[in-house]
């Protein structure tokens, strides 16, 4: 009897996530190698009556990542980089685990070793990247190379998905990923820029204004569902 | 609705990112003033269905979950520390450096404070000072009857008397450096102090050991980008705008649900 109202419901729930993460792309907008992430949603069919007219609910089921490049900045700080292609670089996470992130605006500890902007070390080849307390004028090459005066120092751990919705965010702009990333065929490095984030206002307000008026239109089924509802129960009592 | 939350820290995010950048724009003529940014990073995630839980008897498993991200939150605030515009003023005692390095100043509690604001001037004693009358470390005194005062790249100060064919050296300028100068504390009047993030002073004379070199006669200027800065500020502005929406949709869809009745 009140499966109407639990079909609106169901999509209401869906429309609230749909809101959470559209927020979340809003606030992340100037948020350096951010990945804005899109809502999936799938109908979810049950059969109370085993007859023929099934229900078709909606259940928000997962999300996946927008995996366009995001804008990039020029900053001219040697420390910046933006990767150029589909990689990420490998930083040590708290925990001691690899993470991974697009988010290239590193800086020096005073003990010399790279940290991303949440001072997570940054990984290379043979580990965490130290570089020597004296260094000046270091310059990244586009494979990553990292040298200073005196010649190459260390390598910037660039490594690339076969898919990228397996990384898992994080938080702090990283991700984790059961699966270890593979040499990068298409990725290069560019020192002095930034990338920015991803997510596309125009794209997200007028998701946005849609999220609204969908809301708005489930809210007016269940009102006259509700209306349906007591009209049948007055009816049925005058008989 | 976790929207509402995740909004305002977009907006507060925001707010942040326009007071670095108002200051940026504020310091524009300072000279050896230092731009900043603000580095923001994504919140913690809150996972609804893990990726990778199962999704069958059989199984399979799910490809992508679904996490919800909390909003962005400021990671810090970070001094770019490229070289700043010279220019050249004449005037014997202002300094410019080229390239790496800070002036060390002693301060008049004791301690040592590091500058790239070289206008400096000459105290009753005739030693170098800031502008703030503090002295500029190594001590360097210019005797009362020299005619000019000449600094060479390399930091020495070479004075020249009436009636004396060869100019006399007098003193040597010397520059600190840091393992990392993001790290170091600004402390206002263009002033910076050292902290463990920057590690301890490594010190040099002018032109060595990677340092930077002295102009005589010219100042460094900030370097503030102010087409980039101008630009920087409105797309924060606009931002902030639409972090405010998210707050008033948001709004406006619990306003729905309690006319629900």
């Amino acid at each position: 009897m009140e499966n109407s109202i639990y079909i609106g419901l169901s999509r209401q729930i869906a429309l609230q996530t749909n809101m959470d993460i559209v927020a979340n792309n809003i606030a992340n907008m100037n948020t350096s190698g951010f990945r804005g992430q899109n809502p999936v949603f799938e109908e979810y069919i049950s059969n109370p009556t085993n007859g023929d007219d099934p229900l078709s609910f909606v259940s928000d089921y997962g999300q996946y990542q927008m995996s366009d490049p995001g804008p990039l900045r020029q900053t001219g700080n040697e420390l910046d980089v933006a990767l150029v292609g589909d990689g990420f670089i490998s930083v040590q996470m708290p925990d001691g685990g690899t993470g991974y992130t697009r988010d290239g605006s590193f800086h020096l500890r005073s003990d010399g070793t790279l940290v991303t902007s949440s001072d997570m070390p940054v990984m290379g080849d043979g580990g965490i990247i130290v570089l020597p307390t004296d260094s000046a004028h270091i310059s990244i090459d586009e494979n990553g190379v990292i040298s200073d005066n005196d010649g190459p120092v260390s390598k910037l751990g660039v490594v690339e998905f076969a898919n990228i919705q397996t990384l898992e965010p994080a938080g702090h702009n990283a991700y984790t990923c059961p699966e270890s990333g593979v040499e990068p065929k298409n990725t290069t490095v560019s020192q002095g820029f930034i990338e920015g984030s991803n997510v596309k206002p125009v794209t997200e307000m007028t998701r946005m204004i849609e999220i609204m008026r969908n809301f708005q239109s489930t809210q007016n089924i269940l009102k006259s569902e509700h209306d349906r509802m007591r009209e049948a129960v007055q009816k049925l009592t005058q008989m | 609705m976790r929207s509402l939350d995740i909004g305002s820290t977009g907006m507060l995010a925001q707010q942040l990112n326009v007071d670095v950048l108002s200051n940026n724009i504020a310091n524009m003529s300072t000279t050896g003033f230092k731009q900043s940014r603000a580095a923001f990073h994504d919140l913690l995630y809150q996972n609804i269905n893990r990726p990778g839980s199962s999704s069958s008897d059989s199984g399979t498993t799910l490809p992508s979950g679904l996490q919800v991200g909390l909003g962005a939150k400021a990671a810090g605030v970070y001094r770019i520390h490229t070289q700043g515009t010279v220019k050249v003023t004449g005037n014997e005692l202002d300094m410019a450096i080229k390239g790496d390095g800070f002036f060390q100043i002693d301060m008049p509690d004791g301690t040592s404070t590091y500058t790239r604001d070289g206008s400096f001037q000459m105290n009753e004693n005739g030693e170098i000072v800031t502008i703030d009358g503090y002295t500029v470390s190594p001590s360097i005194s210019i005797p009362d009857d020299a005619v000019s005062i000449d600094v060479n790249s390399q930091g020495e100060v070479i004075v020249a008397f009436t009636g004396q064919a060869a100019p006399q050296t007098i003193g040597q300028l010397q520059l600190a450096d840091f393992a990392n100068p993001a790290g170091l504390e600004a402390i206002g009047n263009n002033m910076y102090m050292e902290t463990s993030a920057s590690g301890s002073p490594s010190t040099s004379s002018p032109g060595q050991n990677q340092f930077g070199t002295i102009e005589q006669g010219a100042l460094e200027e900030s370097n503030v980008n102010v087409v980039s800065a101008m630009t920087q500020l409105i797309t924060a502005q606009r931002a902030y705008e639409m972090n405010s929406n998210v707050i008033s949709t948001s709004d406006e869809m619990l306003q729905a649900l309690t006319q629900l009745r």
